[in-house]
């Protein structure tokens, strides 16, 4: 009898979700929000493993005047404000590997004033030459429910370039992340992958801005991988559930905020936190049944 | 190896006139055992270098003489009272690493830092400190840079001002973690000369120490130290080749041929 | 233009603003010294989700915003902690995890609560024109706490930052400084939230500090030339922000960046043409 109920209800969240499917919107910001978050998921991991966590979140903040600058020059094409947001990410990446080098300031003090400086000046731009605060929050907060075809169609190009990254670099990559010296020594082009890896992880923010957000970016950039190497034991399964949980993560996160009314950028990473929690329960049970094993 | 057979000369009891006694101390790492029922006294008014290979527990001994970290076992006391950090009378002189160099601080406030422990918590320190750490200073040669950034110093200019330190904290006991190492000559005669001159007015020196050639020159007691005591006492009867051998390992050649 | 500087609103407004960032200035020398920098950009953003929870128990309450802060605060501290304990996690990882997963539960019920008290574009960046009065005494008063605070307490302060061993062996009360230095940051950081928003706040915990550690060599000099600066930089900011007509939190955190790239390009370029290890600093001295 019980069963039969549950049965009837899962088929009527199926029934629910076929019905909404219908809508256009709703099929573009799932598979938009679906590719960033595998991307983010990847992206992530590459970062987590060379303890560089937290240069997504820089970089998110600091890409935001460029984002202005190519919005201001091009109008409202996509490939202009891509153009600026990789210089002023680019830009941002030299000046915190640049200020530690030149003065006794830390890496993180230094990341701290670069990316709040950057994003001032974006904000200055934003408040400048927008009125209205529509604008703002998207480009802040994101809307994913508001993206439309060309969205969908850069962020599937981002997870080929991604993607096409991993296959082409995947064993300098793997050496890099685990001894950076080793790869050096061995004559792996390390400074130039550092390089990629940062145009590569400028793209990708760029691509999510109108779905999660500035702001939110680097909380995508660091769950999914965070939560998968609470699992994983090995580079490939690292990036493999990284990416899969960022895909997860966005999907789950989109359909809560469509469902609930609620922010759509936010309700990705609170998802994806939900994923991190999941996988620490997942591997607390595994070491607690280890260890009855082992008495 | 099991450590209470070999140990040292010296009477097991805690000396009353002991400055350090310790007795079946046991510390383990995650089930490693780091100091297995270490059992010694170090005599008032000597200068005692502990010795022993890398891995033996030597600053790991400092660390549970000064309760920084947890003991399975054992009992330690420091002038026959177990280490309390008010009104301790010991100063301790860390490695030169653990330290923050690019602190915003001049050579003469570092040194006034050692008095801040013997000030009332509200008080900012003034001209008496101010003496004292300069008097320190000329004591340890550092007085012409008593106005230079801390972060311009030489590594043996730095273990100087942390020797100026802990001068002026006027202990009865100093504790020092490998107080030469990295240091240039000049630097590491002006602190043993120091140091002797302190053992002179009779506080104690206790240093971990790892250039055996030097031992026989500078220090007047030995701790011998492997996980386990394996000898204890004046240097001319435990710094012999056996006993070194059994820390280090055969490939120790004589004795005599360390200078 | 000119009008608006003899407007009252315009100095009540650039009070707050300088206020806020001499009591950012002042906490954050000690954040920068501590190594602590992550954790302010940590605490700053996980103070959100309690100022919201404070919100919707009692509503616009300064108190209960205060303490919503320095609960959720604190339980960010303790969750990277735990994370670190429990986790192969880095650091950086794990900071990362524990407040962007707070600071969306903020956004979210930000968004959802929809009221005029909180915008989530405020949270950011904040509206240092629109203040309410009193905001400007919370500033004030945290303000003086917190030099009241850093003249007891400058021993463990600066001792604990440069040695912290030697502090506790010493018997100074280093742990109990560092908590009520977090707790000072998660008030900091509701202060600096009502008056220039969230960036704003990070940007002057870090920056003016940062400028300050390169350009002298003493903690007392730092601390002068830290507040200094933040002043100094948020009042041209208020002024070039009101004459382009731009958001001044955006402005005034530009401007403390251009000064840091500034100090630190002619230091270069300085001890390039001297081809000495001369710092930059000791001419400012």
């Amino acid at each position: 009898m019980s069963q039969t109920a549950t049965l009837i209800g899962i088929d009527g969240a199926f029934h629910e979700i076929a019905l909404a499917l219908r809508y256009d919107f709703l099929q573009q910001a799932l598979a938009g929000t679906m590719l960033m978050g595998i991307a983010c998921g990847l992206m992530g991991a590459l970062l987590l493993l060379r303890r560089m966590a937290l240069f997504g979140d820089a970089i998110g903040h600091a890409v935001l005047p460029g984002v202005m600058v190519g919005y201001l020059l091009g109008g409202k094409q996509f490939a202009w404000i891509f153009a600026g947001a990789l210089l002023a990410g680019m830009v941002a990446a030299s000046a915190v590997f640049w200020i530690p080098q030149a003065s006794r300031i830390r890496p993180d003090a230094a990341m701290g004033a670069v990316f709040t400086g950057m994003f001032g000046l974006g904000i200055v731009l934003l408040s400048r030459y927008q009125s209205g605060s529509g604008g703002v929050s998207g480009l802040l907060f994101g809307h994913a429910l508001g993206i439309g075809p060309s969205e969908v169609a850069w962020a599937f190009g981002n997870l080929l370039v991604v993607l096409l990254l991993l296959g082409v670099a995947w064993k300098p990559l793997k050496l890099m992340s685990f001894d950076p010296i080793q790869a050096e020594v061995t004559g792996a082009p390390t400074r130039a992958l550092t390089h990629l890896l940062m145009l590569v992880l400028t793209a990708t923010i760029v691509v999510s801005l109108p779905m999660v957000g500035a702001v939110l970016v680097a909380a995508l950039l660091i769950l999914p991988a965070a939560a998968a190497s609470l699992v994983a034991r090995h580079f490939g399964t690292l990036l493999l559930l990284a990416g899969i949980g960022g895909g997860v993560a966005s999907l789950v996160g989109l359909w809560v905020s469509h469902a609930w009314g609620l922010a759509s950028g936010a309700s990705i990473v609170l998802s994806a936190s939900a994923l991190f929690v999941l996988m620490g329960c997942v591997r607390g049970a595994r070491r607690h049944k280890a260890s009855v094993r082992h008495g | 190896m099991s450590a209470p057979e070999i140990v040292s000369p010296i009477a097991t009891s805690a000396d009353a006139h002991a400055a350090i006694a310790v007795t079946g101390l046991v510390v383990a790492y995650e089930h490693r055992t780091v100091l297995d029922h270490v059992q010694f006294s170090l005599p008032q008014g000597a200068m005692s270098a502990i010795v022993g290979p890398n891995g033996a527990g030597k600053s790991t001994l400092l660390k549970a003489i000064l309760g920084l970290i947890k003991i399975e076992r054992g009992s330690l006391s420091v002038f026959g009272k177990p280490f309390c950090p008010k009104a301790s009378g010991v100063a301790y002189v860390p490695q030169r690493s653990s330290v923050d160099w690019d602190f915003p601080a001049t050579v003469l406030d570092v040194v006034i830092m050692g008095r801040y422990g013997q000030m009332p918590w509200w008080r900012w320190p003034g001209a008496n400190e101010r003496r004292m750490a300069l008097d320190a200073l000329a004591r340890v040669g550092l007085f012409d840079l008593a106005q230079r950034r801390i972060s311009d110093l030489s590594g043996g200019q730095q273990q100087r001002v942390f020797l100026a330190r802990a001068l002026v904290q006027e202990a009865r006991l100093y504790l020092l973690d490998e107080p030469f190492s990295g240091v240039d000559a000049a630097s590491e005669a002006v602190m043993v000369g120091l140091l002797q001159e302190i053992c002179q007015s009779g506080a104690t020196v206790v240093a971990v120490h790892h250039d055996l050639s030097t031992v026989k020159r500078y220090f007047s007691h030995l701790l011998l130290l492997n996980r386990a005591v394996l000898a204890c006492g004046p240097v001319h009867d435990t710094f012999t080749t056996a006993a070194l051998q059994q820390a280090y390992g055969a490939y120790l050649l004589n004795v005599n041929e360390v200078p | 233009m000119a009008d608006i500087l003899l407007a009252s609103w315009f100095w009540e407004s650039t009070a707050l603003v300088v206020i806020t960032a001499a009591l950012c200035a002042l906490v954050g020398s000690f954040i920068l010294l501590r190594k602590m920098s992550l954790l302010a950009d940590a605490v700053s953003h996980s103070v959100l989700p309690g100022v919201v929870g404070a919100y919707l128990l009692v509503g616009y309450h300064t108190v209960a915003f205060l303490l919503g802060a320095v609960m959720s605060g604190l339980l960010c501290v303790w969750c990277v902690g735990f994370l670190l304990r429990h986790t192969r996690l880095k650091e950086d990882a794990a900071t990362g995890v524990v407040f962007s997963s707070l600071f969306a539960l903020g956004i979210v019920s930000v968004s959802r609560l929809k009221t005029v008290d909180l915008d989530p574009a405020c949270v950011v960046f904040g509206e240092a024109m629109a203040a309410r009065p009193g905001s400007l005494w919370l500033a004030i008063g945290l303000l003086l706490l917190a030099a009241i605070l850093i003249a007891l307490f400058f021993k463990p302060l600066s001792l604990g930052s440069f040695d912290p061993l030697q502090a506790r062996l010493q018997g100074l009360p280093e742990r109990q400084v560092h908590t009520g230095l977090l707790v000072m940051l998660a008030l900091t950081t509701v202060a600096a939230l009502r008056a220039v928003g969230l960036v704003l706040a990070i940007a002057f915990l870090i920056t003016p500090a940062a400028t300050a550690f390169v350009l002298t060599r003493r903690l007392r000099t730092m601390l002068g030339c830290a507040l200094g600066l933040a002043v100094i930089e948020s009042v041209v900011g208020m002024v070039l922000a009101v004459w382009l007509n731009v958001s001044p939190s955006g402005l005034i955190a530009a401007v403390a960046l251009l000064v840091l790239i500034s100090v630190l390009t002619f230091q270069t370029l300085a001890q390039r043409v001297s081809g000495t290890k001369l710092k930059a600093a000791e001419f400012v001295q």
